[in-house]
């Protein structure tokens, strides 16, 4: 076959210039690292490679997210739990000013201790994190949330609301739980009710007046449907022909709620439960002829009327007769209340803690899927090495080959021996 | 009478000078691409009759000949065109790949960026500092969207440019052909051929074939027509016609190549039809190029009517609603600018595109033709129609004011007209998407601004006994009647009686009954289960599960609150989740999909366009090498023939020189 002169050395030229484009080419890859460089490349991989970056960002947001909410939930917790510990102080110091022998003196020095751990608690509630935001204030975080009023009384002008942040694809964990939720919203330790109780002397001498006098152990509305919202009373009466005691519930008309007419009362048996209006009552103890306990609506107590109540109490004298009766049934009830307290606070740190679980097991997830997702994105992207050198090394010799050769053939020309 | 021996020589000698002249222009001419190889035709002179025998009077030239192969010339115009083509197509989606994949992640990142932002203001949404830096975060995004649109903007002028350029050297190579035309004609006139003339015209053609594709018609006085795309005329004997460029109609930036005779006539060429390297600009552009401007400005819009749409469910620190983060997508001159009117239009409607729904937005262009009182609109990638329907409204508008949508499909943007009176035959083009990025701008300029708290909240009550979930699904009108407040609330309330009828009541903190309605606005009272959503108060709700209740005097009750306040970061947390939330392309795909998908169609485009490349430069390479192998000059074979030529003539001296001893012999005998 016939080739042209100038046809033969732009055809070992281009040769040249294909070969070094080769190495060119390798020379990029190898200095990248990467096997696909633009979508060109390989549009298909390109494709996996963007979702997959897509994706990694998204888990690093997720695990961003996850270390804003470990922080907000750790200072909660920590505010949470000194909360705890006041609070068992705080039992302590009722339960000590409540034992037999404490004078008027001692049990003033434990209310003042009492005031202290008040306000202790007070400012833990108050209590801001590190941007200076109030964390129990739910969605008002600038004005702090829990504001002692003149009546030493304590009022949250907080909200409800709870922070939430994404951890997870559509998984949400909350960051904040408002005061309200754990200081204010304590449940009523007697159940839906508040009781008061309204005693007569009984008939013997005053320090025989027995100290266990019937009591409400529990007052919760048992069926919503029924439920009539009212304040009751339960009156005691004793039957003197019988010489039982009967009793008899009223709604605040007052009309008669239980038992059912004709029936004007019932005897008292102490712990049978009873029902009217959707509302069970459970009374204990004894009652004396003439007893009468209201019960008002209350599902919940805050914490800090609770130790308020309990320093009123402990600065109160101790009482004979009566006075004592009624104040060991108003101790009950306030121990009862704190009793409550520590469990709610309990249970918000328990929560807590259920929501530190998922962060963490999101957390993990997040790092095993992008340890997944780069091990794909690696192999659809990276370069294999060995594979890219030892093309390398035989496109280099391709173009020394097509170099040495073009140079040796080029000078052979018949014109050269004319 | 003899032969003359001497003239005999002479005819040998001069034979042999032009041969070796011949091999001369030959070696002179080794590198000139276009150059056919010549070789002289030799023949015997006459023969002279001597009565009994043909005495031989030597040798003449017949013809100095090229070596031409008209076959493997045609392969060779055939394949510049294509392969020009391609490699035009192949190194303009390269660098399109490049910018889309090399510069394109900043957009992605700054979109990540952003959301990151969203989320550290969901950790702390009151702290002003966090706040600024998402503003400059929605900036940076802003900044790299429209800085892409204007790389893209810049490579659509560029390429009206090489389209510029390559029409007026296309001219000019039709000028050239049409004097090679005369002169070839000219030449020919004696019966000669002008071997360097017609390798000269068939330089022209191969160079006229990289801009488009090339077809000739040979007349016989040696002339050659010359016709370029599907079969226009650029030559005819000797006259030639210019090839320019025209502002496009609709769109006057998409030019457009005309053909201009010498009367006058302007004639369109189909430009994604025409081959060549022009033809290859023209569907680049009008291709990939315009595809992905509008993949770009459909991202920009879903950025800034997703996070605009998310502010307005919002309240800012100052307690105010939530105004857009971007620049309003249905800005008055963003709507304007969306639709163009033919220069060829009769009427006098002015146009505009508003549009109504991202997730249906495609990206594509349309034709919007108006006949016979109806709109109907053409999907320029797909070529569905469907005619346009009237939004009704009341009192129901003029002509020229009113709105048009279209609905099967859904295409997300309504028609408005804006003025002037459409007339029969005149036609538009809607570009939805094409500008969407240059419109991409932070419209907040304080911090404060960031609506990251919630108006309202739902708060179910701790007594509710079944799990159905109230939410909210959009804050339509913070400022209507009962609209939760600081002052108080509303409350549902939900219970099931009968069996199979759920009974619902919205009331207001002081007990007064606040009216429900359904999303078609009749009273609701009460619904048979499952999902539902209603309005009430500015406020529509979405209830989901079946909220039994227990009667009437204890039903589900669910508070729903005004919950402005610094600390709350409710409406972050609902813009945070949009970032993996599936809005775009009929609920397929996620914003950064959208773009993404953009990325990898245009590196599929070009990997394509490489191969091809590929294939069409070896189909070239070799048409190019086999009319080579059949005109180039190979020295190897011009050095033979010199000695061969040298020996001839050198033989032919020695003819004359005998011729001469013959002589001088018998000049010697008579003395």
């Amino acid at each position: 076959m016939r080739i042209s002169t100038s046809q033969f050395y732009s055809v070992n030229t281009q040769n040249i210039l294909n070969r070094q484009s080769d190495v060119n080419g390798s020379v990029m890859s190898i200095s990248e690292g990467k096997r696909v460089i633009t979508a060109g490349d390989d549009s298909v991989a390109a494709n996996s490679i963007l979702n997959i970056r897509q994706e990694q960002a998204l888990i690093n947001q997720y695990r961003t997210n996850i270390n804003y909410a470990e922080t907000r939930i750790n200072v909660e917790e920590s505010a949470i739990e000194s909360a705890e510990n006041v609070m068992f102080r705080v039992k302590d110091l009722i339960l000590q000013g409540n034992s037999i022998g404490n004078d008027d003196a001692a049990r003033d020095a434990i209310a003042e201790e009492l005031a202290a751990r008040y306000d202790e608690l007070l400012s833990l509630a108050n209590s801001r994190d590190e941007s200076g935001s109030y964390v129990f204030g739910g969605f008002q975080t600038t004005t702090p949330p829990f504001e002692r009023q003149s009546d030493d009384s304590i009022n949250y002008v907080g909200d409800i609301g709870q922070r939430e942040t994404t951890v997870g694809p559509g998984v949400q964990v909350a960051t904040s739980d408002s005061g309200q939720k754990v200081f204010m919203d304590v449940p009523n330790a007697v159940g839906d009710f508040k009781p008061t109780y309204s005693m007569v002397a009984g008939s013997g001498a005053a320090v025989d007046e027995p100290v266990d006098r019937a009591r409400v152990a529990s007052a919760v509305i048992s069926d919503r449907s029924t439920y009539v919202e009212d304040d009751y009373t339960i009156d005691f009466v004793r039957n003197t022909a019988t010489d039982e005691m009967e009793l008899t519930v009223f709604d605040s008309t007052p009309t008669q709620v239980f038992p059912t007419l004709p029936a004007t009362s019932q005897v008292y048996v102490a712990g049978e439960p009873i029902t009217f209006n959707g509302v069970e009552v459970v009374i204990t103890e004894q009652p004396q002829d003439g007893d009468s306990i209201s019960l008002t609506p209350q599902d919940s107590v805050d914490i800090f009327t609770t130790i308020q109540q309990a320093i009123d109490w402990l600065k109160e004298p101790n009482g004979v007769g009566i006075d004592e009766a009624q104040r060991q049934l108003d101790i009950g009830h306030i121990i009862g209340n704190i009793d409550a307290s520590q469990i709610k606070l309990g249970n918000v740190r328990a929560e807590i803690g259920t929501r530190l679980q998922l962060t963490e097991s999101q957390n993990e997830r997040h790092l095993d899927y992008d340890l997944t997702l780069e091990t794909s994105r690696s192999s659809l992207e990276d370069l294999d090495m060995v594979e890219a050198i030892s093309q390398f090394e035989r496109q280099k010799l391709a173009l020394q080959a097509s170099q040495t050769a073009f140079s040796q053939i080029q000078g052979m020309s018949l014109l050269n021996y004319l | 009478m003899g032969v003359d021996l001497l003239q005999l020589g002479i005819s040998g000698l001069s034979t042999a000078q032009q041969q070796l002249s011949t091999t001369g222009h030959n070696i002179a001419n080794v590198n000139n691409d276009g150059y056919s190889r010549q070789r002289v035709i030799q023949e015997t002179t006459t023969p002279f009759n001597s009565g009994s025998d043909f005495l031989g009077t030597g040798s003449k030239i017949k013809d100095v000949q090229r070596v031409f192969d008209q076959f493997r010339y045609n392969e060779v115009v055939f394949n510049q065109s294509t392969n020009s083509g391609a490699q035009t197509s192949a190194s303009k989606l390269g660098r399109l790949d490049e910018t889309m994949s090399l510069v394109g992640p900043n957009i992605t990142n700054s979109l990540n960026d952003l959301f990151a932002a969203v989320n550290s203001l969901v950790d702390v949404p009151g702290d002003v500092g966090l706040r600024q830096v998402m503003l400059a975060k929605a900036d940076t995004l802003a900044v790299s969207t429209q800085s892409m649109q204007r790389t893209l903007e810049a490579e659509y002028s560029s390429v009206n440019e090489d389209i510029e350029s390559s029409v007026e050297r296309m001219t000019a190579i039709a000028e050239q052909l049409a004097r090679v035309n005369r002169d070839v004609v000219t030449a020919s006139a004696g019966g000669a051929t002008p071997n360097d003339l017609l390798d000269e015209r068939d330089n022209l053609l191969i160079e006229l074939a990289e801009f488009t594709k090339v077809s000739t018609v040979a007349t016989q006085d040696g002339a050659l027509n010359v016709y370029i795309a599907n079969g226009q005329t650029l030559v005819t004997g000797t006259s030639s016609f210019s090839v320019t460029s025209v502002a496009g109609s609709p769109d006057p930036k998409q030019l457009q190549v005309v053909i201009q005779s010498p009367s006058s006539a302007l004639q369109h060429i189909d430009g994604k039809n025409m081959g060549g390297s022009v033809g290859a600009l023209i569907s680049y552009r009008d291709g990939a190029l315009t595809e992905t401007l509008n993949k770009v400005g459909l991202t920009a819009i879903a950025i800034a009517d997703t996070f605009n749409t998310a502010q307005s469910q919002g309240v800012d620190l100052n307690g105010l609603t939530g105004q857009n983060l971007f620049e309003d997508i249905n800005d008055p001159n963003a709507v304007r600018l969306r639709s163009l009117g033919a220069t060829s239009n009769t009427g006098t409607l002015a146009g505009g595109v508003e549009i109504t729904n991202v997730n249906q937005l495609s990206g594509d262009d349309f034709r919007l033709q108006y006949s016979g009182g109806t709109y109907t609109l053409t999907n320029l990638s797909s070529g569905q129609s469907q005619a346009m329907t009237l939004v009704v409204e009341t009192p129901a508008p003029a002509v020229g004011a009113r709105s048009f949508e279209a609905t099967s499909p859904d295409t997300g943007f309504i028609f408005k007209e804006a003025g002037g009176i459409p007339l029969d035959g005149d036609k538009f083009e809607l570009q939805p998407t094409r500008l969407g990025a240059s419109n991409l701008e932070v419209n907040l300029t304080s911090a404060d601004q960031i609506a990251a708290s919630s108006i309202v909240e739902i708060y179910p009550s701790g007594d509710n006994v079944n799990t159905a979930k109230l939410t909210i699904s959009s804050v339509d009108n913070s400022s209507a009647a009962d609209f939760p407040t600081t002052a108080g609330g509303l409350s549902l309330q939900a219970y099931e009686s009968p069996v199979g009828t759920f009974n619902l009541a919205m009331v207001d903190s002081s007990g007064t009954a606040v009216p429900l309605t359904d999303l078609s606005g009749a009273a609701l009272t009460s619904y048979s289960g499952g999902s539902i959503e209603f309005q009430a108060a500015g406020i529509t709700f979405k209830l989901t599960g079946d909220p039994t209740g227990q009667t009437a005097n204890a039903p589900e009750v669910y508070d729903i609150d005004y919950a402005f306040g610094s600390g709350n970061s409710k409406n972050m947390l609902a813009m945070a989740q949009l970032t993996d939330q599936k809005l775009m392309n009929n609920g397929k795909s996620t914003i950064a999909d959208v773009f993404e998908e953009a990325v990898t169609n245009v590196g599929s485009q070009s990997a394509t366009a490489n191969i091809e490349a590929g294939a069409a430069q070896t189909l070239y390479d070799q048409a190019t090498a086999r009319m080579s192998n059949t005109s180039g000059v190979n020295l190897d074979e011009e050095a033979s023939n010199l000695l061969r030529f040298q020996q001839a003539y050198s033989a032919s001296a020695q003819v004359i020189s005998t011729a001469n001893e013959i002589f001088q012999t018998i000049l010697q005998a008579v003395r």
